[in-house]
């Protein structure tokens, strides 16, 4: 009972220590409920914070069409509203994601490429291989660089056709790392440096001009592309402009003046055409076209004096003019406001037919030049050129005293020559006459005064009166061969006549009428039988077709002319008496028989009439002796 | 007796506000978070997840793949690049994080190749970081590789200027010479830092310059390789020939930045002119060419 009493009643004691624990349990109870609720409503707080910025965050990637971070933001905020249980929060962010069309497409694993959808992995693959060609791009852009450095420009221009085309392709993303138009740049640069290297070989192999067209080709290039590259700009232009003023030097030496000079203003006018080059480069290649220009003035004008110099004694008034016409084009390469004051006049000049007088004008003329130019060009050298042409005038001006008297002793020699040849010619001295003009053209010729036009159109003349007197010698002798052929003729000197009419043939000139004369009295001469038996074949034919009547053939042969006598009548006719022999023969169809006869004929002829006009025939037989047969037949005209 | 009731009472507050604090650690992971949702709590006053921040911040834009970033498009990359920098320079200089250092470090090694003078920011964030192996490499190796590059253009120089018209008298020395240099290269090569993409390059262009040299069958071939090869050098050398000026003349360099990493800049010229020296014993320059 005691163990009861003591086990079920509580001491005061203990009744103090339960309530105690017991309090203490129930405040520890309300203190940890106090503590979660409040972490709890903490972490609700952080992720209602991260899902609302988040979604602010999204929606601005949204709206600036970023659609992969805006997706991206959206799960994370969605997520987070999700943990932070803010389920109305997760349905706006739901709507959102199904309301757009390109967050959806995200969602189903595509990406925006180039203004379409495509599937990320696509995408990937295509993003690597820009990446390599990126990388690719980088090494080709060292090789092109280094082949740029080595002067290696074919092969540079190769590598960026290369990079361009690799970029083209890959531009979508390389694009802000590489500059298309510095890789154009480049290739262009690269293009022209290998056209350079061209120019350069040509400018080495000394072809000069060509270089020169194609460092033109380039600067003009670099002008089209804006290619602002100054220095390779001002090396080309500088190049240009020497290989002018080399190609000028080439010419000087080949004495091409007008070429050289040409040279020279092209590689001035480049010089101040593409303004790259610097002022210290500029003003050296300017003194050097100064002193290539300067050198060709002394060498080309010295020339001209050594022509001058050549001609001096010569006399030659053609030569003359063609070294003023050559001195005239020579100073137009220097056709400064100084010009050669007889540039205009020179053909005036040269009508002046006076050799020393040409000279003295164009030297004087030259002179007066050199002075002006002294001080234009600043040569000082010419003072020594002036003096020069002084000099070569003093002596022009001395031989044109000298040739003024021995001008007027020829003027009266020749005058002298001349009068005697006339005087000769009026004696009929022709041989004389033709001595004497020889004598006068051999003086012209041996004169200096010869290349005057004066003198050859006085030799001319005297060449002519020659000729004629010639011609007069030919007339004479043709006269004499004609009188003789006409008395020989008369005298019945055929043969004679015949050899004399050779004669003509040395003579020569058969056209005129006394050679036709001649000519016509030599067929007369060597035909005259003819005549003779045509006259009596006339008369026998008649007589002997009554004497047998029957038809019969006459043939009339073996003639001799024993006798020939002729007359003139009047200038044009000649009458003819012919007394031969000549024997008939008669066939008809019964019997041959032979006739020999003497026959007498006379004939006319005419010389304008050309023909052989009948007058009378008479013909006998010879018998041998009368006895022994018929009386001799006689027939002929009757008178 | 008394006292248990207090006792108790302490304990259960003790075991309610500790397990209330583990609920709170359980219910934000930060790990489990981006760097932008890391900033967006950081502006909401968790300044003690500054560190976090620089970290996911760099991870984020220096490991994110170039193709994501694209595809986000440019300003968020650059966006993040100004954060990871500015998160990591706080952390840096408020916490002295040597992580944060260190991304600094990586994040101005990416830019020097185009800005070479950033190369002040890197090293001192190469210091800030006290990544030993980085620094010995630095110092030792790619300064070594520096001045080799600069010796072998100048005795390239040298070669092409003196004995244009003569190289076949020489054949041999020259190849020594570049033997020595390829050797060098190949040995320094797994060590190299700064320069590792372009001593891989450097090394081929050696063995095409060697093997060329012993196929070469007149003087003026030769002048030709040798030319090209200089060209090419000169070339893939220019960012090594940046660094190095700017190493030799550091004035231009940020100044704050200068005072704090000229030992480093000291030492690494010192090696380069040591090796400089090693090299400068050679057949050139004793006076012995033909």
């Amino acid at each position: 009972m005691i163990f009861k009493k003591e086990s079920f009643s509580l001491s005061r004691k203990r009744i103090v220590f339960i309530a105690g624990i017991l309090t203490a349990l129930i405040f520890g109870l309300f203190l940890y409920i106090a503590f979660h609720l409040k972490i709890s409503r903490t972490s609700h707080y952080t992720y209602g914070v991260l899902a609302k910025e988040l979604r602010k965050r999204g929606e601005m990637a949204l709206k600036a069409g970023s659609y992969t971070v805006a997706r991206r933001f959206f799960e994370r905020a969605m997520f987070f509203a999700n943990s932070g249980k803010l389920f109305s929060l997760e349905r706006e962010l739901r709507k959102i994601l199904e309301g757009s069309e390109e967050l959806k497409k995200i969602g189903q694993g595509m990406v925006p490429f180039q203004g379409a959808w495509v599937k990320k992995e696509e995408f990937l693959r295509n993003y690597e291989n820009a990446r390599k060609t990126g990388e690719d791009l980088v090494m080709l852009n060292y090789k092109a660089t280094a082949a740029i450095a080595e002067g290696n420009y074919a092969e540079a221009t190769l590598i960026y056709e290369e990079i361009i085309k690799k970029y083209d392709e890959a531009s979508w993303l390389i694009g802000s790392e590489f500059d298309r138009d510095k890789l154009m740049f480049n290739y262009r640069k690269a293009l022209l440096l290998k056209e350079k290297k061209k120019g350069d070989k040509l400018f080495d192999s000394r072809a000069f001009e060509e270089a020169a067209a194609l460092y033109i080709g380039i600067l003009k290039n670099m002008q089209e592309y804006n290619l602002k590259e100054i220095e390779l700009c001002g090396e080309i232009q500088s190049s240009l402009v020497n290989a002018f003023i080399e190609s000028a030097v080439v010419k000087l030496t080949a004495q091409d003046w007008h070429g050289s000079k040409e040279m020279l203003d092209r590689a001035r006018e480049e010089l101040f055409l593409w303004k790259c080059m610097q002022s210290e480069t500029m003003d050296k290649l300017e003194a050097k076209i100064t002193e290539v220009f300067r050198r060709l003035y002394f060498s080309s004008i010295k020339q001209c004096q050594n022509f001058i110099s050549g001609i001096i004694y010569s006399g030659d008034v053609q030569k003359t003019c063609s070294v003023l016409e050559y001195v005239i084009n020579i100073f137009k390469l220097f056709d400064n406001p100084n010009r050669l004051s007889i540039q205009m006049g020179s053909s005036e000049l040269c009508a002046q037919e006076r050799h020393y007088r040409i000279l003295e004008v164009l030297i004087t003329g030259i002179i007066e030049k050199l002075q002006k130019d002294r001080s234009f060009y600043n040569f000082d050298e010419i003072k020594n050129l002036e003096t020069l042409f002084q000099n070569t005038l003093s002596l022009v001006r001395d031989r044109i005293e000298k040739e003024q008297a021995a001008r007027n002793e020829f003027a009266d020699k020749l005058i002298v020559l001349e009068e005697r040849a006339k005087r000769s010619v009026r004696e009929g001295k022709y041989e004389e006459s033709l001595r004497l003009y020889d004598e006068a053209i051999r003086f012209i010729r041996s004169s200096p005064f010869r290349g005057e036009v004066k003198y050859v159109a006085k030799i001319e003349e005297l060449n002519a009166a020659q000729n004629k007197i010639t011609e007069e010698i030919k007339r004479g002798k043709k006269e004499k061969i004609l009188t003789s052929m006409e008395q020989l003729l008369m005298e019945g000197k055929l043969e004679e006549a015949v050899r004399i009419s050779r004669d003509l043939h040395q003579i020569g000139d058969l056209t005129d009428a006394t050679a036709k004369r001649i000519l016509w009295l030599r067929d007369l001469a060597q035909n005259m039988r003819v005549y003779f038996a045509d006259e009596i074949k006339g008369e026998a034919v008649p007589f002997f077709s009554r004497l047998y009547r029957k038809e019969l053939k006459i043939k009339i042969e073996d003639i001799s002319i024993q006798k020939l006598s002729g007359r003139k009548v009047g200038s044009q006719c000649f009458e003819f008496c012919v007394l031969g022999l000549a024997n008939i023969y008669i066939e008809t169809s019964q019997r041959l028989a032979a006739y020999p006869f003497t026959c007498e004929v006379n004939i006319k002829t005419c010389y304008d009439l050309m023909r052989i006009t009948h007058q009378s025939l008479k013909c006998r037989e010879n018998k041998v002796k009368s006895s022994l047969g018929q009386e001799p037949i006689f027939f002929g005209t009757q008178e | 007796m008394i006292r248990m009731p207090v006792v108790s009472f302490a304990m259960v507050i003790i075991i309610m506000l500790a397990s209330a604090c583990s609920r709170q650690d359980a219910a934000i992971n930060y790990d489990e978070l981006t760097a932008e949702e890391l900033e967006i709590l950081y502006q909401q006053g968790h300044r003690n997840i500054l560190n976090k921040l620089c970290d996911a911040y760099a991870k984020w834009y220096l490991e994110r793949p170039e193709a994501e970033w694209w595809l986000d498009g440019s300003e968020y990359k650059r966006e993040a690049g100004l954060k990871f920098v500015d998160y990591c320079q706080k952390a840096y200089s408020l916490e002295n994080n040597k992580k944060a250092a260190d991304h600094l470090r990586s994040y101005y090694l990416s830019l020097i190749d185009k800005q070479p003078l950033y190369l002040g920011e890197f090293i001192f964030y190469l210091k800030g970081s006290e990544n030993t192996k980085i620094y010995e490499s630095f110092v030792e190796y790619d300064s070594h590789f520096v001045a080799l590059i600069e010796h072998s253009v100048m005795m390239i120089d040298k070669i092409l200027s003196m004995n244009r018209y003569k190289f076949s008298d020489n054949t041999s020395e020259m190849i020594a010479l570049f033997d020595r240099y390829r050797k060098d290269l190949k040995r320094i090569e797994p060590n190299l830092f700064m320069f590792s993409a372009e001593i891989r390059l450097i090394i081929s262009m050696f063995d095409n310059l060697i093997e060329s040299l012993g196929k070469a069958r007149s003087d003026f071939e030769m002048g030709w390789i040798i030319g090209e090869f200089r060209g090419q050098i000169k070339t893939v050398g220019t960012f090594v020939t940046n660094i190095s000026r700017i190493i030799d003349n550091p004035e231009s360099l940020n100044k704050d930045i200068l005072v704090k990493i000229s030992d480093i800049l000291a030492v690494f010229k010192q090696n380069k002119e040591k090796y400089f020296k090693q090299y400068a014993v050679s057949f050139l320059e004793e006076g012995t060419m033909k």
